[in-house]
């Protein structure tokens, strides 16, 4: 038995050294995982930092601008004005307006809402051009989407207006 | 030469020389694989070091990110977009002014309309329907050439069905309209 004891002891040795070389292989491998694992985030990262970065310039730069952009759209409490520029642009164009109905249309917008205002007027056939005229081009962020008009006996002209405001969501996201 | 040893001496040597030898063999094994462990050792203490830094510097670059994120430069850029969006289709195009006056410039004096519908489907785009009463059917057809020859509206022709009575006709003319053209 004493003869197999080297034979043994060597056995021992060589499971211990390739253990301990394998797990030393293993632990390399892990690591070079993990370094490209950290430079591939590292990169898209890096990316999406300078494409923040240069977003940040932009934003900063361009505040005055948006603030510009900003008055065309109506805001919360801008709601009643809206009201008023109908009235007084029918007013200035001599022509007789009713507000029917202000409505918050859904749409898929993230920071804007579209109101609907539909309103009658009535009014000579000039008169009621030049009104829908000013609608379509009033300041505002807005957009007829549809008029009839429609005679009546009296030769007086009628008309419905439907027309799209944008505006700015109360809540934001 | 003759081996003197028995039989049972001779295999005793030869199993404990064979034995020998497979030691010898396993120890030059031991010490090859000590020696690549060595050898692994720098590699294993730089791919360590390594790692450690590259997982530091993303987890910089994350933080770096969060903060303009958090910031809110993301929702500035998108409310921005949305709203240049937005401002290019609702622009204001004066529309109705000249499709009215091409319309009723038409209108022969045999011809009554009583009204003019226009539904808008984008800027300066959109069907209109034009109804009133005709005196003469001839008339109506005169009406519903002159509305055709006119560039900005498209596919503007009178009905069969209002062509039936020959006189006195009530008549509704559904074409589309496009004032880019």
């Amino acid at each position: 038995m004493k003869k197999f004891t080297p034979l043994v002891l060597g056995c021992i040795c060589l499971v211990v050294t390739v253990g301990l070389f394998l797990f030393i292989n293993a632990r390399i491998s892990g690591f070079v995982t993990t370094i490209a694992k950290a430079k591939e985030g590292s990169f898209s990262i890096d990316t999406r930092d300078q494409a923040l970065k240069r977003a940040d310039i932009l934003i900063a730069e361009t505040a005055l601008n948006r603030a510009e952009l900003a008055t065309f759209i109506v805001s919360d409490s801008d709601s009643v004005r809206l009201i008023d520029t109908i009235e007084t642009t029918a007013k200035r164009e001599r022509v007789t307006t009713t507000i029917g109905s202000v409505t918050v249309v859904p749409t898929e917008w993230t920071y804007h809402e579209l109101v609907r205002v539909v309103f009658s007027a009535r009014g000579s056939l000039t008169a009621m051009t030049r009104f829908a005229s000013a609608i379509e081009t009033l300041p505002e962020a807005s957009r007829l989407a549809n008029v009839s008009f429609e005679i009546s006996d009296a030769n007086i002209w009628f008309a419905t207006f439907t027309v799209d405001f944008i505006k700015e969501k109360s809540s934001k996201p | 030469m003759v081996n003197l040893l028995t039989i049972k001496d001779q295999m005793k040597l030869h199993a404990r020389y064979y034995t020998g030898l497979l030691s010898s063999f396993i120890f030059v094994l031991v010490g090859v694989c000590v020696l690549g462990t060595a050898l692994l050792m720098p590699s294993y203490f730089l791919a360590e070091a390594e790692a450690k830094a590259s997982v530091r510097a993303l987890e910089a670059s994350q933080e770096s990110v969060e903060l303009y994120q958090s910031s809110g430069v993301v929702q500035q850029v998108s409310l921005l977009k949305e709203r240049l969006t937005l401002l290019k289709e609702y622009n204001g195009t004066q529309t109705t002014p000249r499709v009215l006056a091409e319309l009723t410039t038409r209108v022969p004096s045999d011809v009554q309309v009583n009204s003019i519908s226009l539904v808008f489907t984008g800027s300066g785009v959109g069907t209109i329907t034009v109804s009133g009463k005709a005196k003469t059917r001839t008339a109506l057809i005169n009406f519903g050439k002159q509305i055709e020859v006119v560039r900005v509206f498209k596919g503007a022709s009178v009905p069969i069905s209002n062509l039936v009575n020959e006189t006195n006709i009530d008549f509704s003319i559904p074409f589309s309209f496009d004032i880019k053209t």
